[in-house]
């Protein structure tokens, strides 16, 4: 092995400026590969945070019918025996219960369409955006407080401001219509269009009082301890609840665009290493192929002298190896470098109008996975055994007198 | 004396497009542990065909090759590269030492490929280099040496894991008179004072002259064979 090893090594840098090429084409292709995943897993994970905090939670629970149509009358109790269930599931980090029904908010100057959402602000904050939202005022106070909260970018659609009243209507229990003036206490700011037009945030009692619902509620949402068991965490709460007779969503199910996305971000990756893969195998073996016609002479030699077909496959495949690992090497090292250089994450403000329709935030942050990087060792490794298969076949087939005598 | 290698009625042919060529043509020959023998011949006479194939680097047409005894068509490629391992060693026309070898790492290669510990073979090849006139300059590579030392590196190479046989091709072709005439004394030194068995193919009469059996091809096939 020490010896296949140190006529690779000396071979590589016997043609270095060939060897060199390739070997920062391979670490081109690593880098493109590494922060191509970290661009991808940034969004995969800012859609997923989003998607969760934009109010979903990993897990909702809903009277049934609410999904398809989210109204006043798909509503549900909050009893003792619901609460007890979900505070002893040792997978549940935080849950909290809400009144969500569709709204009209009407300024003095402008109607819009909004989710009215009645929260509990103490559990709120720790399961959704709201919780660590840039906020011009302040946010609901208590399960009971008065006036409301919007979104920067609602309050500029109804061109109203801070301490303004706006008058919220929608439909009670009871089938009337319901209205309510409050004042704005608090105007929040995420970057995200979607959320800050979408909601109109009051106290969860204000909310069951307005609309009749007495201690009724429209959806409970989840955050999981660990949300990588989110399907078996699903149906064990299904279970769980069984006699309660409520449906039960995860995120991906209540935002399956969003889901697709995150799919679609596994696949990409998974292609754009194949694409690279392809792109390089091309590059190495036809540097290795040179190499071999260069030295068919020693490779004939190494057969005279008793080398056998093993060890002649071995030393090939063991330089194609030592190539494509510096390569690999150098390209992690460029990665980490471009990684920490894109650490405060790339500006798309520019773009921002587009970006946002598609998911993405402002700021797009690259996170790597030290997973992707197995899938990039293997996929390199393999580009070595593939590539070097020909050159070793022609290398332990070809006959050495022949060889020898090639000029 | 123990025989070491029996050609018989060894045949050799190339097809060239629609033309075939008969490099050797029912060959016997039998040479003894111990011998020196030159294939002698002009050239197109057949002598490294015969030399390649009684070193399992050709296969055959026709006949049978033995080596003590062993027949060569029935041992596999990998069988037979353990033959040219063990019991075997080359030293060719045109040196060919491994370019990005020292020179004492040449001569350690057969022993690294062996498997013999590190510090055994490098005491061997520096004994070894000394003995064939290259002491002091074992870490030289290939290309730092006149053709005449790399070919005693070859030399080296071929008798440092003290093989039952060495073929030689042509071994002086590439060489002027004065490495000519060290490189035979040498072989003769390592005939006489080693016992090595030594089947070389030569047109030189120095090489010739040197050898204890003078084996004559021409076309293909032996026309004498005499001790000298």
């Amino acid at each position: 092995m020490k010896l296949i090893l140190q006529l690779a090594w000396r071979n590589i840098w016997r043609q270095w400026r060939r060897n060199l090429l390739i070997m920062v084409a391979v670490a081109i292709g690593v880098f493109s590969m590494v922060i191509y995943d970290a661009l991808l897993r940034g969004w995969q994970v800012s859609i997923i945070e989003d998607t969760v905090n934009n109010l979903s939670g990993h897990v909702q629970i809903h009277a049934p019918g609410y999904v398809d149509d989210p109204s006043v009358y798909h509503h549900f109790e909050l009893n003792q025996p619901l609460i007890d269930s979900l505070d002893k599931n040792e997978q549940i980090d935080i849950w909290t219960s809400r009144i969500n029904v569709p709204a009209v908010v009407v300024s003095e100057r402008e109607t819009r369409g909004v989710s009215l959402i009645g929260i509990d602000p103490k559990s709120e904050k720790q399961i959704s955006f709201i919780g660590d939202v840039a906020i011009q005022g302040k946010m609901v106070e208590s399960i009971d407080s008065g006036g409301v909260v919007i979104g920067k970018k609602l309050a500029q659609q109804l061109e109203t401001r801070l301490g303004k009243r706006i008058v919220i209507m929608t439909q009670g229990k009871d089938k009337q219509l319901k209205e309510i003036g409050l004042r704005i206490i608090g105007i929040y700011d995420t970057g995200l269009e979607s959320m800050e037009t979408g909601f109109a945030f009051i106290s969860l009692k204000k909310a069951q009082k307005l609309l009749g619902l007495e201690n009724n509620i429209s959806e409970i949402s989840v955050r999981m301890v660990d949300s990588k068991s989110l399907e078996s965490f699903k149906f064990n709460l299904g279970l769980q609840l069984e006699t309660k007779r409520l449906d039960i969503q995860t995120w991906k199910q209540l935002n399956r665009q969003m889901a697709t996305m995150t799919e679609f971000v596994e696949y990409n990756i998974w292609i754009w290493h194949f694409i690279m893969l392809i792109a390089l195998a091309f590059g190495l073996v036809n540097t290795l192929l040179t190499a071999f016609y260069e030295r068919i002479r020693e490779f004939g030699l190494f057969q005279a002298l008793g080398m056998g077909p093993g060890m002649i496959l071995k030393q090939v495949l063991f330089e194609a190896w030592l190539l494509v690992i510096i390569g690999l090497v150098l390209g992690f090292i460029m990665s980490a470098i471009g990684l920490v250089w894109l650490d405060s994450g790339i500006d798309l403000t520019a773009f921002a109008d587009g970006m946002e329709k598609m998911g993405f935030r402002k700021v797009l942050v690259p996170i790597y996975l030290w997973q992707d990087s197995i899938s990039v060792i293997v996929m390199i490794i393999l580009l070595g055994l593939v590539a070097s298969l020909f050159p070793a076949w022609r290398a332990v087939k070809m006959d050495p007198v022949e060889a020898l005598n090639k000029h | 004396m123990t025989n070491i290698i029996e050609c018989k009625k060894v045949s050799r042919t190339y097809n060239q497009g629609v033309n075939e060529v008969h490099a050797i043509q029912h060959v016997d020959l039998q040479v003894n542990d111990g011998e020196f023998v030159c294939l002698s011949g002009p050239s197109g006479s057949g002598k490294s065909t015969l030399l390649n194939a009684i070193g399992a680097l050709d296969s055959i047409t026709s006949g049978e090759v033995s080596f003590c005894g062993q027949k060569l068509a029935d041992l596999s490629k990998s069988q037979l590269a353990d033959l040219r391992l063990n019991k075997m060693g080359f030293i060719f026309q045109s040196y060919n030492l491994i370019p990005v070898l020292s020179a004492k790492e040449n001569v350690e290669f057969i022993m690294q490929l062996q498997g013999v510990p590190a510090k055994k073979r490098g005491q061997i090849a520096k004994d070894m280099l000394a003995e064939v006139g290259l002491a002091g300059l074992e870490n030289r590579r290939p290309s730092e040496l006149s053709g005449g030392q790399q070919q005693r590196v070859a030399v080296a190479r071929a008798i440092a894991s003290e093989p039952a046989l060495i073929l030689a091709d042509e071994p002086t072709a590439n060489l002027d008179s004065s490495c000519t005439r060290d490189l035979i004394e040498l072989m003769g030194k390592l005939n006489e004072h080693h016992g090595i068995t030594i089947v070389t193919a030569s047109h030189d009469p120095m090489v010739i002259n040197i050898a204890k059996r003078n084996v004559r091809l021409q076309d293909g096939m032996v026309i004498t064979d005499e001790a000298v």
